[in-house]
């Protein structure tokens, strides 16, 4: 496969007169102060989850927010004389990945490649794409390392990296007066991320550390665990679990009474949902909920319910967004190959997810700027399976000070100065 | 009497008397400018406020820009209209799927039309009977015979369809689609979609100029304002607010169309906008959240509802200075002038 560099790259945005020293700003500032471009016949898009995987579930809920995606897409598509295909794959197994992302470049080719995929898979899948000059857009991982020192240039990032999450727990707990932590974190890889950037978060701020316990993969008592956070007099704990060591930490932590207030970091509202709702207590950091409202939030969580009888969740509205985003991009600059939608998307065009700001991808390592949202376990009886939660807050606040939209979302996430990622080297 | 008592009040009887009989004629051409005066206040243009979370409209005398009137409509007013001829105003009421009729002499809800899911927007066409209103659930625009208050066409449209505005020759409807990005057009006449064009990122209401040959349609997430050619069906320019930050919302075109007018909520601006040049020629701040936004016929007055502010901003378009603040309703979201 042929990998496109750098240079090429800009020969051939050159070719959609975008030139090099424009390159941030123009191809969505000239895009609707033109007549609307001519635009190919159909808009295809491969979608590649893992059904098969250990997290069928998240697999499900990103189909079904491309899906939907696709569907009000086409809507627009065919407005325009264009349609969107959506291709959806299933990578039964890790060593299909290649062989599969191979044949969609080959046959009929996609303009992009939406990986609704595990870390691992997604950095594979990457560094693919980049080889083969095809648009990937991650809408599930979460790591570091792929916007970090294994990012690369054809690569998006729909889903928010650990570091916004943490840093918007972080912000809201000390917004709250909360800066004495004890941590409860995975040995997997995302919990080790996880406090990393709680650690120095709380440093940063003055805080103060009271003790992190470190969870085994498979473990199912917590009873040392939680004899020590009795002891603690923390403020909050910040808790990076998944599945079932989640679940049995939870019911434990009920059980013992204990009343300092839980902060789960990200949320997993899939697992949630398989959680006993009595054990479901304190805050949580998502990128979507079901029961957002504002800015028109209400209107496509009734789409999707209304569409799949379910309520709609982050991979869902990530991966609803990522299709968003390519058939936007392809109508806007009238380009389906990968220089212009690539240049399109590094444009900074503004993106509505719904989120009632702007949205847009970061420059140096392509992360889609987003708020997200605090959300605590409800005190009332929920009145179905799915109302777990309620919304306490929007991270950063709406009104928070600052002299743009980006500047704002940028207290989310990793800065430039600090990132690993060298984009302009591709 | 009343009047003649209120004036004299406080004066020696016997000289007012002796004066009465002498200054007779005068006084009756005093008193009947006064009359004159007091009466022309009273039929002065009304302004009308749709306050979303009071549930009421409010309507101010633009003679004094005061409130005259607080009239309850329903649940969740926010697209407001006039008739053509002023009579009665429509009101769109979110939670109830009706627009709401108010007579503007007795200020009573006379009618309450069924209008489809969660109503916000509408217009009423240039001969007052039909209304066009967007179908926020079923991605339609409904058109609704307002004597018989029957749906007689419903033309599918962009997704999550919001702002609906008639040209002023009555020929067109544009449609903003918020999730598509999208101005429908649709032929007034025909009642089918003649085009669609893609403008900024979110697009929220437009406004035709007088001639009807340019629309300027804003959009809130992009922060744009979009001016399209209208016998052309295209973009021909793109205005950047505020460097993309204020979410502008209502947007309306003075009627000798050389002004646009657009209310920035996110920034609590109004900008003023040359209808020639497209570049922003006035920065006005208002208050807090404004989002509809009108002008008096004659121009010279543009009222501006500021959601979170809770208050009506009345700007002197000559001056580009506010001249009044007004406190109206819970949340004023629409707003519209009398002829």
């Amino acid at each position: 496969m042929k990998r496109i560099s750098r240079r090429t790259f800009l020969r051939m945005a050159s070719r959609l007169g975008v030139t090099a020293t424009q390159w941030a700003a123009v191809p969505y500032a000239m895009a609707p102060s033109q007549a609307q471009p001519q635009v190919p016949g159909v808009v295809r898009i491969a979608h590649l989850s893992q059904r098969q995987g250990d997290y069928p579930e998240m697999a499900s809920y990103a189909i079904m927010g491309a899906q939907l995606g696709a569907e009000e897409a086409n809507v627009t598509a065919e407005m325009f004389g264009t349609r969107v295909e959506l291709i959806i794959e299933d990578v039964t197994r890790p060593d299909n990945l290649l062989p599969m992302a191979r044949k969609l470049t080959t046959q009929e080719p996609v303009s992009a490649i939406i990986a609704a995929l595990d870390d691992a898979a997604t950095a594979e899948l990457s560094a693919f794409c980049q080889q083969a000059g095809i648009v990937c857009l991650n809408t599930c991982a979460r790591g570091g390392e792929l916007r970090g020192d294994k990012c690369q240039r054809l690569t998006f990032h729909v889903e928010p990296d650990l570091v916004m999450y943490t840093h918007a727990m972080g912000q809201w707990l000390v917004q709250n007066n909360r800066k004495r932590w004890q941590y409860v974190i995975s040995d997997r890889a995302f919990g080790q991320e996880v406090y990393h950037w709680a650690s120095r978060f709380l440093q940063h701020q003055g805080g103060t550390e009271l003790g992190r316990w470190v969870i085994a993969p498979g473990q199912a008592d917590f009873k040392d665990v939680l004899a020590h956070l009795a002891h603690g007099a923390a403020e909050a704990v910040v808790v990076a679990l998944r599945g079932a060591e989640l679940r049995h930490f939870l019911e434990q932590y009920k059980a013992t009474g204990l009343n300092t207030l839980l902060a789960g970091v990200p949320l997993d509202m899939i697992a949630l949902w398989q959680v006993n709702p009595a054990v479901l207590q304190g805050v949580w950091v998502a990128a979507w909920y079901h029961g957002l409202e504002r800015f028109s939030a209400r209107e496509l969580n009734r789409r999707f319910s209304r569409r799949f009888e379910k309520p709609a969740e982050s991979f869902a509205w990530a991966n609803w967004a990522a299709v968003k985003l390519v058939v936007e991009g392809v109508l806007r600059s009238g380009h389906a190959e990968t220089s212009g939608l690539a240049a399109y998307l590094e444009g900074a065009p503004p993106f509505d997810g719904h989120k009632g700001k702007a949205l847009t991808f970061r420059a140096w390592n392509h992360q889609l700027r987003q708020p997200l949202y605090v959300l605590k376990a409800r005190e009332d009886k929920p009145e179905n399976a799915w109302d777990l939660l309620q919304l306490l807050g929007e991270v950063p606040p709406p009104a928070a000070p600052s002299k743009s939209v980006a500047e704002g979302l940028d207290t989310l996430g990793e800065p430039k100065t600090e990132s690993l990622c060298r984009l302009e080297a591709q | 009497m009343a009047l003649r008592q209120q004036l004299f009040a406080g004066q020696g009887g016997r000289l007012i008397a002796r004066l009465e009989t002498r200054l007779a004629p005068t006084l009756v051409l005093v008193l009947a400018l006064v009359i004159g005066c007091i009466s022309a206040a009273t039929s002065a243009p009304k302004t009308y406020v749709t306050n979303e979370k009071s549930n009421d409209i409010s309507v101010i005398d633009t003679a004094t820009d005061k409130v005259d009137a607080t009239v309850p409509v329903g649940e969740r007013p926010r697209g407001i209209r006039l008739s053509p001829d002023g009579k009665r105003v429509y009101v769109a009421l979110g939670e109830e799927d009706r627009i709401a009729v108010v007579d503007t002499t007795s200020l009573q809800v006379v009618d309450r039309i069924a209008a489809g899911s969660d109503p916000e927007s509408f217009d009423i066409s240039p001969d007052g009977k039909r209304l066009f209103v967007s179908n926020e659930d079923a991605n339609t625009a409904s058109v609704i015979d307002l004597q018989t208050q029957q749906i007689v066409a419903s033309v599918p449209v962009g997704i999550e369809p919001e702002g609906v505005t008639i040209s002023p020759d009555g020929k067109l409807v544009y449609v903003t689609g918020e999730t598509s990005h999208t101005i429908s057009a649709i032929d007034a006449a025909a009642l089918k979609v003649l085009t669609t064009i893609l403008v900024g990122s979110r697009p929220r209401e437009s406004a035709f100029s007088p001639d009807s040959q340019k629309a300027f349609v804003t959009a809130e997430i992009a922060g744009t304002v979009s001016v399209i050619d209208v016998p052309g069906q295209r973009v021909v320019a793109t205005v950047t607010l505020e460097g993309g930050e204020s979410k502008p919302k209502g947007v309306v075109v003075t009627p000798d169309g050389k002004r646009v007018l657009v209310a920035n909520g996110a920034s609590h601006h109004v900008a003023v906008i040359d209808a020639q040049t497209y570049e922003v020629v006035a920065t006005i701040p208002v208050g807090r959240r404004p989002w509809g936004i009108a002008l008096t016929h004659d121009g010279k007055k543009a009222y501006v509802a500021n959601g979170v502010s809770n208050d009506v901003s009345v700007i002197d378009t000559a001056t580009h200075k506010v001249i009044a603040n007004i406190p109206v309703g819970k949340m004023p979201w629409g707003i519209a002038v009398s002829p």
